[in-house]
């Protein structure tokens, strides 16, 4: 009787202690829907294990996949900029993964340019009604966000232009040539500004 | 001394997770008054004179149901600094022994707490689901003990030697097991107290 209580309090630590140690590893992303991989750190061969969210133990992961104890878990998903994290079996632990998935700079630099554009689009109109305040008051702001774009100073040389602040409208336009030097209506009206007012080009020294 | 036991505590890892135990045990303290030179007519009724002038000592034994705190505060990847305080819930004798410490607990190859790191919004939290250690605490106690003819008590400075584990069934929560020997020293008894303890962990916010 006492050999069977002592077997059955073994059956019922080997229960727990297995349940305890069984390493899950759980992966999740916002959005959801990423392709899960995993690299061997090693020989750096990649194996799809599924798609977000997923449970999955650690155990299936390093026998089946990785076949080593280090290995690299990548996120990827369509538009958004992909996500690697160098994992580690370390005794019996339970990791979760919450991995916020960041837009893709292309579609980002895709979402700037159209927002630009639409926003020149506002300041062409706005000039061609003659509000030239409005318009300059739009590209200062387009400006702070948009700095390397020769466009926004053109436009702005075209409304001080219009406005008649001549000597504003060429020095924007030296900017906008001197930010693209591929700028040409920037350049036809710098030198048609600078002969017409007899302006001399600031040189060096 | 102090500045360096400072100094450890206050560069624990910020992305371990604190944790709080709540355990009820059993607390067997065994009590051996120190010789003295009291005088037979000053002495405890308890004690029986051999001498004229010289009082023996006597021994008792308390065993009592506790309630066991801790709150470790402090993590490294296997290491934790804690405070414990440890108070008599059920004694049939009234004897009882209340304790406050602190000291330390070294985990075998498993991390000492939940670890969880943020990097601009993706997390990643690490859980050790099955955890063992031992660990070391310095102390203070109040002791109630029964000889065969009175009640005492004393102050004493503890030393306690503990192992134990701690299983995890949930992400927060963990069944906490832990045996101890403590040995004490007090202003008139010396003590040797063999504790355990069953109880619930759970992690607490960063």
């Amino acid at each position: 009787m006492t050999g069977f209580k002592i077997l059955s309090c073994c059956f019922i630590f080997l229960i727990f202690s297995s349940l305890a140690m069984s390493e899950e590893l759980s992966i999740k992303s916002n959005p959801e829907q990423a392709e899960i991989y995993v690299k061997n750190a090693a020989n750096h061969e990649r194996v799809k294990i599924g798609k977000t969210p997923l449970k999955i133990s650690m155990n299936e992961i390093v026998n089946n996949y990785a076949k080593s104890n280090v290995f690299v878990l990548e996120l990827e998903k369509d538009g958004f900029d992909s996500y690697r994290v160098l994992m580690t079996r370390t005794g019996s632990n339970d990791i979760e993964l919450n991995v916020n998935l960041e837009v893709s700079k292309n579609v980002r630099m895709i979402k700037d340019v159209d927002y630009l554009v639409s926003q020149l689009f506002e300041v062409q109109r706005q000039i061609r009604t003659k509000d030239y305040t409005s318009a300059v008051r739009k590209l200062d702001e387009l400006e702070k966000d948009f700095p390397h774009y020769s466009v926004i100073y053109e436009l702005k040389g075209s409304a001080f232009y219009l406005d008649k602040q001549f000597n504003k409208a060429l020095n924007y336009y030296r900017k906008a040539f001197g930010i693209n030097p591929d700028n040409r209506d920037a350049y036809i009206m710098k030198v048609y500004l600078e002969e017409k007012f007899n302006l001399k080009q600031p040189t060096d020294g | 001394m102090l500045f360096i036991l400072y100094g450890n505590v206050a560069l624990g890892d910020s992305n371990f997770h604190q944790m709080i135990t709540t355990s009820l045990g059993m607390v067997n303290v065994s009590v051996t008054e120190n010789a003295s030179s009291l005088s037979s007519a000053s002495s405890s009724t308890s004690t029986t004179t051999t001498d004229s002038n010289v009082s023996t000592p006597s021994s008792a034994s308390a065993s009592v149901i506790s309630l066991d705190l801790v709150y470790e505060f402090s993590h490294f990847n296997q290491k934790s600094y804690f405070i414990r305080a440890t108070a008599p819930m059920l004694s049939s004798d009234g004897s009882g022994f209340f304790a406050g410490s602190i000291g330390m607990n070294f985990y075998f190859s498993s991390l000492a707490s939940l670890y969880s790191f943020n990097d601009n919004g993706s997390t990643l939290s690490i859980n050790p689901t099955m955890r063992f250690y031992w660990g070391t605490n310095a102390g203070v106690g109040f002791l109630v003990y029964n000889t065969t003819t009175a009640k005492k008590s004393d102050l004493i400075f503890d030393l306690e030697l503990h192992g134990g584990g701690i299983m995890n069934f949930k992400k927060e929560w963990g069944l906490r097991g832990e045996a101890g020997l403590s040995r004490g020293t007090g202003v008139s008894t010396s003590t040797i107290a063999m504790k355990i303890f069953i109880g619930l962990s759970y992690y607490l916010e960063k």
